[in-house]
């Protein structure tokens, strides 16, 4: 397990254990991120699950696709480190990887 | 609200003099007489009972100006801000209004364009960037475009830019916004009067505060509903309780403005004299009286405007949507207590004495007791605005 702690916008921090290879959007659900909606479930069609990266991590992980870029481009907080978090497996070398989430998810 | 919203809102004088209006404006308010001059005209006009009752000319009206002409459809401080969206059902069709990141104004059907589900419940605007249809998730962005659809991988030859929503053309000016209902019919923006604009600005719709709105659905034809708003003469009978005491009996100054029509008209305590008192709010003595040709009414009041939308939805149903405008927010005591002085009393005129008298109207129109309609000189814009509409349909 890895451990990631997810940001809630007003400050709450939750320490989240998620699976190598699930997407971080799972395990911030699973570990009860209110803030991280996946309406669509994680097929990339809502963009309900944004999250703000850290810069080091935003630039280490495969960027996002068109569709991703217009799901963020056209929420109502968009940052310069957006990602869906659908889109992103965990991998090992998260570990302790804290994860800022939007005030909305509009 | 954004910060620029609020000073275009607040950075205006509270109070309106003459001065603040157009010359047009200006003008006609000059021309009201003083009442002790005031001629009240005698007039020899009737409507057939089958304008308000007959489905035959409630459809010639749908197909000759509802979907023929763009209509008045709501405010544009509905969306004041960018990223703000609501759902509009007034006329019976689902619909999107929106305002996306530009600033652009967009009038969409209400309809995932995948199965036509409703995107959006509720008239309540809300700030949002983008869409999800709750069905299957395909999501939009404000300004239309699909973004994205669940698993679009699973649609063979799947082209996302053919599936963005279905836009109705929609114009904004003076505060308010104008669309065509049927989006298959050539965009017809001519009752979008450029004087008629210019008079709105002047009231600053463009820019009001949003006090309070309301929905009223009523059992009456819509142009029983619209009536009491192009004449004076039912003022002292049925709102003798209430607002009849400070009015006068006797005609308005009237202009038609292309299609539209503004009354002026002088309230008790209008002397022509007390338009030139420095400094001193015009609508405490004058009241503006507009008709947004077909079904769109402006009344102005001392402290607030009234914007309605009288929206046909059957031959003897109209959904109204009622606005109290004011020119800033209620943002100290005194403001709050007039404000919402003036929104109860003037919910309580409209809704339980206009509008109940047009469905009471609208019951013995039914009846078969009548066969016209007959007007007097208090009338005498009623048939005048009948003249435009009727200019507007096929001759008969």
């Amino acid at each position: 397990m890895v451990e990631i702690v997810f940001v809630e916008a007003d400050g709450e921090e939750i320490a989240v254990d998620a699976m190598v290879g699930e997407p971080l959007m799972r395990a911030a659900r699973n570990g009860g991120v209110a803030g991280v909606v996946a309406q669509c479930d994680g097929s990339m069609a809502c963009g309900t699950c944004q999250v703000y990266l850290e810069k080091n991590w935003y630039d280490r992980i495969e960027g996002p696709s068109e569709i991703e870029s217009d799901l963020i481009e056209f929420s109502l907080f968009p940052r310069d480190t957006s990602r869906l978090s659908c889109q992103i497996p965990v991998v090992a070398e998260m570990e302790g990887m804290r994860v800022a989430v939007p005030e909305a998810q509009l | 609200m954004t910060k620029p919203a609020l000073e275009k809102m607040t950075g205006k004088p509270l109070v309106q003099t003459i001065g603040m209006l157009t010359d047009s404006q200006q003008t006609a308010i000059r021309n009201i007489p003083s009442h002790d001059n005031a001629r009240i005209p005698k007039i020899d006009a009737t409507r057939p009972v089958s304008m308000f009752t007959g489905q035959d000319f409630y459809d010639l009206e749908q197909r000759h100006i509802f979907r023929k002409r763009a209509v008045p459809l709501t405010l544009s401080m509905m969306v004041g801000e960018p990223d703000t969206v609501f759902a509009h059902d007034g006329y019976g069709i689902p619909l999107l209004v929106s305002r996306d990141k530009q600033g652009e104004v967009h009038v969409f059907l209400n309809a995932c364009m995948h199965k036509g589900a409703k995107l959006l419940e509720g008239c309540d605007p809300v700030k949002k960037g983008r869409i999800t249809c709750p069905y299957h998730a395909w999501t939009y962005g404000i300004d239309g475009k699909l973004l994205a659809a669940a698993r679009s991988e699973t649609f063979e030859n799947f082209d996302k830019s053919k599936h963005n929503l279905a836009e109705l053309p929609c114009r904004e000016a003076g505060g308010f916004i104008w669309a065509m209902l049927d989006r298959h019919a050539e965009p017809d923006f001519s009752s979008m009067d450029e004087q008629l604009v210019a008079d709105m600005a002047a009231f600053d719709v463009d820019s009001a505060h949003i006090y309070g709105r309301k929905t009223f659905q009523l059992e009456a034809n819509w142009k029983c509903v619209l009536e009491p708003f192009l004449e004076g003469y039912h003022v002292q009978r049925l709102h003798a309780k209430t607002v009849g005491p400070l009015f006068a009996d006797v005609p308005n100054v009237t202009d038609v403005l292309g299609v539209n029509i503004r009354q002026i008209s002088g309230k008790l305590n209008y002397t022509p004299d007390c338009l030139d008192i420095p400094n001193e709010n015009v609508h405490k003595s004058v009241t503006h009286a507009y008709n947004i040709f077909p079904n769109g009414v402006v009344v102005t009041s001392p402290y607030y405007i009234s914007v309605m939308f009288l929206m046909p939805t059957a031959v003897n149903r109209t959904t109204v949507h009622y606005f109290m405008l004011t020119r800033a927010p209620d943002d100290n005591e005194k403001a709050k207590e007039l404000y919402k002085k003036s929104y109860d009393m003037i919910v309580d005129v409209f809704g339980n004495e206009d509008f109940w008298a047009a469905q009471m109207s609208q019951a013995g129109l039914e009846s078969g007791a009548l066969e016209e309609v007959v007007y007097s000189g208090l009338e005498e814009t009623i048939p005048l605005y009948y003249g435009i509409l009727e200019s507007c349909l096929p001759q008969q």
